[in-house]
């Protein structure tokens, strides 16, 4: 569905895309998981053609232009920045920007109505956006670029800077949007987000695309080991611990922590309480790179 | 491209201070504006002038008499306390700013007058320093009274012998002249003397006589169609200033855009660039078109502007509105952030608003900012409207300021349009 290859793109100093290639396959939710500046914007522009890459290929449902007309009918973009018109309505911006896709009449009131449903705003639709909360411009930010009905989305940073419950209604819709067979690419820099809505993350970092993979796979190949905490009351005599008892607190790696902590429990080994750790997305990005996601 | 505009023409709607600047500020402005000309016509029409006669002669009489006559001239004879002027407190007057001139006629000007200014400056003129724009006005009003008495004398028999027995005095008294220069010049002198009768006969005197030739003829430049009303000198101004609003905001709105990622949207969306770039270009040209249209209808119908010529008006109009719709694009890639952009287009907006006679009336301007206004298209689309309101062009010399605007407006679109494709598509 959307295919780069090799993208490359340098501003004055910056080398902001450095060779990024990536393929979307046709109604997945595709993850970028990357800190600030890594380039995930400046790969967005690419793949929409708001920006001419210096070097690689960019192909879309097969077309090499994604700045072709029927192309651009295909995508959606919801970009970083909240593109509305403050002086506008919802239904306005809405309307306006289906009107670029050529809707009109019945299908444009339809279709508006639809975004509205999905971004929550129905009962807030003609006050002008400059009124609504942040959340509610987010939630308007996504729905402009559903109007046309698009089959690809292109999300940056849907949910950057929104309270939590604008947060879950953003993701609750990004699901739904999947599960109606939407290609979904989705930015992001928060990796819990990535966990949930997507099939497979890249992890992206100074340009450069460090791994790409279902999320179990990412966690499985560079997450690391869990990490399994108890509290342990009786201990029967020869059972040999994986870890030196620190008062009666074990703590140990483990690739299998659940099977480790059978074993020990069918050797007779009391447990008051546990707690296992499992590597996140944190992790692997903190293992590719070496340094955390968020800094 | 018609939804850009209309999106565009909407939101210039929704937003009430750009409202504000684009109708109301220029409206108030050519009212205030208007109002104070309208006040100062008054005002301006009589110059004071202290007027000092030393010489008391019928000569010196007869020059008060024809300089109080004109029109734009108001005589001052006395201080307020009835005492008279002497050429010192005149001067005094003047130095305070309470008269724009003062006029002394010295002892003897009469005579003076007789032997072509022979034996020292006899007419003093102090001219207020920061009335410039007047000074040159005087002294042609002051040589064209004194030419006129020196003609009336000419049409008059007995002075014009009283005349030539002073010059040959003079002659004979000279003595620079050899005594055969002096000799031709006698005879001459004895020949006209002899010819007097013939040739004043019976021309009555004031009518043209053959010297009437020396009256200086000064014509005032008049136009068919002459401005009835101040607000016919500042209408023009007002639609100026709504004009460059509506640059600005539209300047603005473009900057906007980028800034806050609808331009992206725009983008992104199956329209080609010149669709989006046009259809900003042609809300601005419709707003500029449609603010001059209200407020000239609001000039015609409250304050009695008049329309000369309605076809050449709404092409003078047409082709503002092309000219700042292009300078528009141009502007709007002056810099790359807002403040940058609009802080450039204010300042030249500044400019372009005093070159075009928005802030110092083009009267009073010096001959550096004139010239300068030469390259300003706000000066050439302030004449258009004159031209259409009350200067009573011609087809012919409409031409030029259209031109100029229409180029202006073309080249810079291009020039704009292309500096933004290239940066932002
Ligand atoms: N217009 C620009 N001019 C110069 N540098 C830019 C521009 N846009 C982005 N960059 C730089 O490119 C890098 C990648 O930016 P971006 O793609 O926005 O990252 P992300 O979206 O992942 O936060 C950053 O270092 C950023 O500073
Ligand atoms: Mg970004």
């Amino acid at each position: 569905m959307i295919r780069a290859r090799d993208l490359r793109k340098a501003y004055a100093k910056i080398q902001a895309v450095d060779g990024v290639s990536l393929e979307l396959v046709a109604g997945e939710t595709f993850g970028l998981l990357g800190p600030n500046g890594a380039g995930k914007t400046t790969t967005i522009y690419m793949l929409i053609g708001a920006l001419r890459p210096d070097d690689g290929e960019v192909a879309i449902n097969g077309s090499t232009d994604p700045t072709r007309p029927d192309v651009r009918r295909q995508i959606g973009v919801a970009p970083q920045v909240e593109a509305l018109y403050d002086e506008l309505s919802a239904v306005e911006n809405l309307s306006f920007f289906g009107r670029l896709y050529s809707l009109s009449g019945d299908r444009l009131k339809q279709r508006v109505s639809w975004c509205l449903g999905l971004a929550g705003l129905a009962a807030r639709a003609g006050d002008r956006v400059k009124t609504y909360s942040g959340g509610m411009k987010r939630r308007l930010n996504l729905a402009c670029a559903l109007v046309h009905d698009p089959p690809v989305l292109l999300l940056d940073e849907p949910t950057a800077g929104v309270d939590p419950q604008s947060r879950n209604h953003l993701l609750d819709s990004i699901e739904e949007l999947a599960r109606a067979g939407r290609t979904i690419l989705y930015t992001t820099h928060y990796m819990e987000e990535a966990g949930r809505l997507c099939d497979r993350v890249a992890i992206m970092d100074q340009g450069k695309i460090l791994a790409v993979d279902t999320v179990d796979e990412l966690l499985r190949k560079h997450g690391g080991d869990s990490m399994l905490e108890a509290e342990l009351g009786q201990i029967p005599e020869g059972v040999s611990l994986p870890a030196p008892l620190e008062g009666n607190m074990l703590r140990f790696a483990s690739d299998q922590p659940f099977e480790d902590a059978n074993r020990l429990r069918n050797a007779g080994v009391q447990f008051v309480r546990f707690h296992v750790d499992r590597p996140s997305l944190e992790s692997v990005f903190l293992n590719l790179t070496g340094r955390r996601l968020r800094d | 491209m018609l939804t850009l505009t209309v999106k565009d023409l909407l939101l210039l709607w929704r937003n009430k201070a750009a409202l504000v600047w684009v109708i109301v500020f220029p409206l108030a402005f050519g009212l205030t504006y208007g109002a104070v000309i309208a006040g100062n016509a008054g005002r301006r029409a009589k110059l004071g002038i202290a007027l000092v006669d030393e010489d008391q002669s019928p000569a010196s009489k007869a020059l008060a008499a024809r300089l109080a006559q004109h029109q734009s001239v108001r005589f001052v004879t006395s201080l307020a306390d009835g005492q008279p002027f002497d050429g010192e407190s005149a001067a005094q007057q003047v130095r305070r700013g309470d008269l724009t001139a003062y006029l002394v006629l010295r002892p003897s000007f009469g005579e003076s007058l007789r032997s072509f200014g022979q034996g020292g400056k006899k007419i003093e003129l102090g001219i207020d320093p920061s009335r410039q724009a007047e000074a040159g006005f005087l002294q042609g009003i002051v040589m064209e009274a004194t030419f006129a008495v020196l003609a009336d004398q000419f049409t008059n028999p007995e002075e014009i012998r009283k005349w030539l027995k002073v010059g040959r005095q003079e002659i004979e008294h000279a003595r620079e002249l050899t005594e055969t220069q002096k000799q031709i010049l006698l005879e001459f002198f004895a020949l006209v003397d002899d010819l007097v009768p013939q040739l004043v006969g019976d021309i009555s005197p004031g009518e043209e006589g053959p010297f009437g030739g020396l009256k200086l003829d000064v014509v005032p430049v008049t136009y068919d169609l002459q401005p009835r009303s101040a607000f016919e000198i500042t209408f023009p101004c007002s639609i100026l200033w709504a004009v460059l609003s509506c640059m600005l905001t539209f300047t603005m709105s473009i900057v906007t855009e980028q800034k806050q990622g609808t331009l992206l949207r725009l983008r992104v969306a199956p329209l080609g660039k010149m669709h989006i770039l046009g259809g900003k270009g042609l809300a601005c040209f419709l707003s500029c078109f449609g603010t001059a249209c209200i407020l000239l209808l609001l000039g015609v119908t409250c304050l009695g502007v008049r329309v000369s010529s309605w076809p050449y008006m709404l092409i003078s109009i047409t082709a503002m509105a092309v000219c700042f719709s292009g300078l528009m694009m141009l502007l709007s890639v002056l810099g790359r952030t807002e403040q940058a952009v609009v802080g450039s287009a204010m300042a030249i907006m500044l400019v372009m608003a005093t070159l075009g006679g928005g802030l110092v009336p083009l009267i009073a301007m010096p001959d550096w900012m004139l010239a300068m206004s030469h390259i300003c298209p706000a000066k050439w689309g302030v004449l258009a409207l004159e031209g259409a309101i009350w200067r009573g062009f011609n087809l012919a010399e409409m031409l030029l300021p259209w031109g100029i605007l229409l180029s202006v407006g073309v080249l810079s679109f291009g020039v704009g349009a292309w500096i933004l494709s290239r940066r932002a598509f």
